[in-house]
């Protein structure tokens, strides 16, 4: 005979169920923007960000402030990112295309890519936490198992290289217009 | 000048700096171009375009592979199967065999039916020379 779960079980799972649904509306976006950037295929990084959200909805949600569960999810996304990153490089997929943009941007594109595909893995990630997910330095440092001051100094190297690699774009953006607002961006309102 | 980047840096990155510090960091050209320089990068990488592949190279690949497969398996299950059944048809069997050298074929029916009779001489001299 099946025993039914106790109201209290129930209250539990469906709470469960409720943090990992909150975190999923919160986080969704900024988990792919991220993602997007590493594995740099919008296919693989929607695939990827499924499997991110199902493994939060799998694990009890850690006991924590919103910051905590927001590194706490990156921290997800950035391990499978790396298993994804390390399995590609073993088994090259194809180039794929880039959709519906004019041809410099497409260049440009790729330029960007390559240039942060090229930095250290944790350069890598440390940037684009904080770039692509928005990320305050001390989530980034929990994410990635670091301290505040590595992630201040693995930042600062990684915007070094990147200014020297696309030192062309660089300087025709310098006499372009800037804005605080990219279509990337993770800024929380 | 490294603090005025570190101080720029921080800024942009919405954690607290002083007020006084990011004064003094803008007041400064390395500071300025740095600012710059980051709002640019920020603009390149959040603009570029992220390869998307509805239809890739990669799902074509896994098709064809399929289908390639699928193709092979065919082929090994005729091949097998036809070696089978060839093998099972082939067999020397010894009743049917010897059901074969039994059957005589029947003779067709006579048309024509010549009887042989004593004394009747078949070398007939009538007519001719």
């Amino acid at each position: 005979m099946t025993r039914l779960p106790s109201r209290r079980v129930l209250m539990a799972q469906s709470a469960f169920v409720a943090d990992a649904e909150l975190l999923f509306t919160q986080h969704r976006q900024g988990v792919l923007r991220y993602l997007s950037r590493v594995v740099g295929r919008a296919d693989a990084a929607q695939d990827l960000t499924q499997e991110v959200f199902l493994r939060v909805s799998r694990a009890p949600v850690p006991e924590t402030d919103s910051a905590g569960h927001r590194a706490w999810v990156f921290k997800i996304a950035r391990n499978l990112a790396l298993n994804h990153v390390r399995d590609t490089a073993r088994r090259p997929e194809a180039p794929a295309m880039v959709e519906a943009v004019q041809p410099a941007t497409q260049e440009l594109g790729v330029a960007v890519r390559e240039a942060i595909a090229a930095l250290p893995a944790v350069d890598r990630d440390v940037f684009l936490l904080r770039e692509s997910a928005g990320l305050s330095y001390d989530e980034i440092a929990e994410a990635c198992d670091l301290s505040v001051e590595a992630v201040r100094g693995r930042l600062r190297r990684a915007r070094e290289v990147l200014r020297q690699t696309l030192d062309g774009p660089m300087r025709a953006g310098r006499r372009g217009y800037v804005s605080l607002r990219t279509s990337d961006s993770g800024e929380q309102p | 000048m490294t603090d005025h980047r570190d101080v720029v840096e921080a800024f942009l990155d919405r954690e607290p700096v002083e007020a006084a510090a990011l004064e003094r960091a803008l007041a400064h050209a390395d500071g300025r171009e740095y600012f710059i320089d980051l709002l640019v990068l920020r603009g390149l990488v959040g603009n570029a375009p992220v390869a998307a592949a509805p239809s890739s190279p990669r799902l074509r690949r896994g098709h064809s592979v399929w289908w390639l497969a699928a193709a092979a398996a065919l082929v090994a299950v005729g091949t097998t199967g036809g070696y089978l059944a060839g093998r099972v048809t082939d067999r020397p069997s010894g009743s049917s065999r010897v059901e074969q050298v039994g059957i005589t074929p029947a003779a067709p029916a006579p048309t024509h039916v010549i009887r042989l009779e004593n004394g009747v001489t078949w070398n007939e001299k009538s007519g001719g020379n």
